[in-house]
């Protein structure tokens, strides 16, 4: 998979390139406006990562000329504007996904597999499977070893997000935003305590642990270190 | 440069309302003296010049009545007689035949022309009435009354009165006129001027005080007189507007101090903490705790500031936000349903009395975060084996009450009336976790801006309780 990233700040820049070669990217980058837009049209890609304000050519100039040249690319808009307005205006002129600074990087991650998986119209599988944790998404069965383990509704949206999104670690805000839909942080650390209900139903009764506490950062499910 | 200079503060001057007002105010009073004035010297005119026609009449009457009883000779006998008597300088006496040759006259020696007009001679010799005119004729410095009386079909009396003391009269009166329309209207424009200038000192000093405040000082006010003036209610508004400012300006200088030092805190922590670990080697835990840490600080700094944007956001009012119609009692339950494994962990009660369903026209996000906040603060201040009740109602009167109460540690009285300022916290310490003093800022804000209000009631060392009311409909018309 190849991404381009077109970002006038070096050192986000560099956490980003980073961060998604780590993850298994190929990643090029461009730091202004006209070589960027010069880049999406002549190059495949498999994801766009956008910042709005950018040197020469501003990043929705970019996305409206890429799409009058009938470049479907997916795109990630990066923008320090967070109102409602510039998000609707962003997802008009063709962006698919919006993103505000300062972002959590996880997150990031996180919506630019969600943009491939959509481009390539893999249907999200109906069957997730973790070690020995698996769970059916048509029955909402959940089981661990062969045990089935009965979660409420929150508990499971919760589990589906970390399964999906398994070796990747979530922040307390992805989560609540992901699994409550609060686009805010409870000063109350409320995550955590359904995420230690959750590990108790999950890994109590395993010698394999799957869900671990990254401390400062947030949470992963993973097989093992 | 120096003429332009000068029309363009005559152009400056055209503009004041003090030139306007002065030149309304002249304008006036010299029209209605000219008017007082036209109505008298009409009045005047047709006084005199009737005076003068009564006289040149009866004069007519008089060789009229000769003419009837003794015919043509006794009147040219009375007009040689005449000759003597009358100052034939100022007056003629003459019979003129229709073709306008003299048949017998006065002594018209100082009467250089005495052509009699042709279309009256004409006019006259076809009816009984006298013809009146006034012309002036040849040498004669003033005008003549001449009046035309047809005697015999071919003998028309004619006589002429000089209009010297009438004209003299008027003439007088006119002289008279134009110097007191002078002094009327330099009396005028400079009353005018006064009086303008007067009833626009108070906007002078308005404008002195704004003066002086654009220059700094902000604490100047217009001085009032209690002249129960339009000016003075300008004042009045104009120091309480003045007031409000201030006030804003103050609350702002606090938000700033509040803010720079909020800010400062967490820096100084975050640059400290990297500072240390890089004074020597350490461990890889180390670091990533450092890492961990930094991530921690800049969520607590991020929430800040998007609290911050929030309240501004929320206070600007409606248009921003996304107002639909949305179930309360469901959004109420569903935080609750969040809090519920926290407050379990931490011994406390949650106990939620609601409506299976409350409709309300509201910003499903913002109402999240209202509840949310309080719920927050309800965890954090109530100790182990407390108890938090929500409770959600429809009063019949189309508000929605909610609150959220604890039997928590409460708040001291001399605190209430503050809690909800920005950044105000009961503990002055702003240590890390009394929270940013925003939370229940944010609160009032997005209650507001639903058209609600925020209670709160408390007793230290019993609990408190936040009681909002919400319309259902907050902005229909």
């Amino acid at each position: 998979m190849r991404i381009l990233l077109i970002e006038d700040d070096l050192k986000i820049a560099s956490f980003i390139l980073k961060g998604m070669r780590e993850a298994g990217f190929a990643m090029d980058h461009s730091r202004d406006g006209e070589d960027g837009l010069h880049m999406a049209v002549t190059e495949p890609y498999d994801v766009l990562i956008i910042d709005l304000m950018l040197p020469k050519l501003d990043g929705l100039k970019i996305i409206e000329t890429m799409r009058e040249k009938d470049i479907l690319t997916p795109v990630i808009i990066l923008s320090a504007k967070r109102s409602l307005d510039d998000r609707i205006k962003g997802l008009q002129t063709g962006g698919d996904d919006y993103l505000t600074k300062p972002f959590a990087f996880s997150e990031l991650l996180v919506r630019v597999q969600a943009l491939i998986r959509r481009a390539n119209r893999t249907s999200e599988p109906t069957h997730l499977q973790v070690a020995d944790l698996s769970m059916d998404m048509m029955s909402h069965k959940v089981n661990r070893g062969g045990k089935t383990i009965l979660l409420q509704p929150k508990e499971f949206a919760l589990l589906e997000f970390m399964m999906r999104n398994k070796d990747k670690v979530l922040s307390k805000t992805m989560i609540m935003e992901h699994v409550w839909d609060y686009h805010f942080d409870p000063k109350t650390n409320v995550v955590e305590a359904r995420v230690c209900r959750l590990r108790d139903k999950i890994d109590k009764d395993s010698v394999q642990k799957l869900i671990h506490t990254v401390y400062g950062v947030g949470y992963v499910l993973k097989e093992a270190d | 440069m120096g003429s332009d200079m000068f029309l363009k503060r005559l152009i400056e001057i055209q503009q004041t309302l003090l030139f306007r007002l002065t030149l309304w105010y002249a304008f006036s009073f010299i029209l209605s003296s000219l008017l007082a004035f036209l109505v008298f010297y009409f009045s005047a005119f047709s006084y005199v010049y009737g005076r003068a026609d009564t006289e040149i009449l009866s004069e007519i009457n008089e060789f009229s009545t000769l003419f009837t009883q003794g015919g043509l000779e006794e009147v040219k006998q009375e007009i040689l007689l005449e000759n003597e008597t009358e100052n034939t300088e100022n007056v003629f006496i003459r019979l003129i035949s229709r073709t306008g040759s003299e048949l017998i006259a006065t002594d018209t020696s100082s009467w250089n022309d005495l052509t009699p007009d042709s279309g009256f001679l004409q006019a006259v010799s076809q009816e009984e009435d006298v013809l009146l005119q006034t012309r002036s004729m040849g040498n004669k410095p003033y005008e003549v009354r001449v009046a035309y009386k047809s005697l015999e079909p071919n003998v028309i009396l004619q006589i002429g009165f000089l209009l010297t003391s009438e004209t003299l009269l008027m003439n007088a009166f006119e002289k008279i006129f134009g110097v007191t329309m002078i002094v009327v209207f330099l009396l005028s424009g400079s009353l005018g001027w006064w009086m303008a200038r007067r009833a626009l000192r108070g906007i002078e000093e308005v404008t002195e005080t704004a003066r002086q405040i654009s220059g700094g000082r902000f604490s100047q006010r217009v001085p009032l007189k209690n002249r129960g003036t339009e000016i003075e209610r300008l004042a009045k508004v104009f120091n309480h507007m003045l007031d409000q400012i201030q006030k804003l300006i103050q609350e702002l200088k606090e938000i700033t101090d509040n803010i720079a030092h909020d800010l400062k805190s967490p820096i100084t922590r975050i640059r400290g903490e990297a500072e240390v670990i890089l004074m020597k080697k350490r461990s890889i835990p180390e670091y990533e705790g450092m890492a961990a840490s930094t991530i921690e600080e800049c969520d607590g700094l991020l929430e800040m500031i998007n609290s911050m944007l929030d309240i501004s956001e929320a206070e600007m009012g409606i248009q921003i936000m996304d107002f639909r119609e949305i179930d309360l009692a469901g959004l109420v339950r569903d935080v609750c349903d969040l809090f519920e494994p926290f407050a379990e962990k931490e011994g406390l009660k949650l106990i939620l009395q609601s409506p299976e369903s409350v409709r309300l026209d509201g910003d499903t996000n913002k109402l999240q975060r209202l509840i949310v906040n309080l719920l927050d603060n309800a965890v954090k201040y109530t100790p182990r084996n407390g108890r938090i009740t929500l409770t959600v109602s429809e009063r019949t009167d189309g508000i929605i009450s909610m609150s959220v109460s604890d039997t928590g540690i409460g708040i001291a009285e001399n605190h209430l009336p503050r809690i909800f300022d920005r950044f105000y916290r009961c503990d002055p310490s702003r240590s890390r976790t009394s929270g940013n003093g925003l939370g229940l800022c944010l609160a009032r804000a997005i209650a507001r801006s639903h058209g609600g209000e925020i209670r709160v009631r408390s007793e230290k060392g019993k609990g408190s309780n936040f009681e909002i009311t919400l319309p259902q409909a907050p902005f229909q018309a």
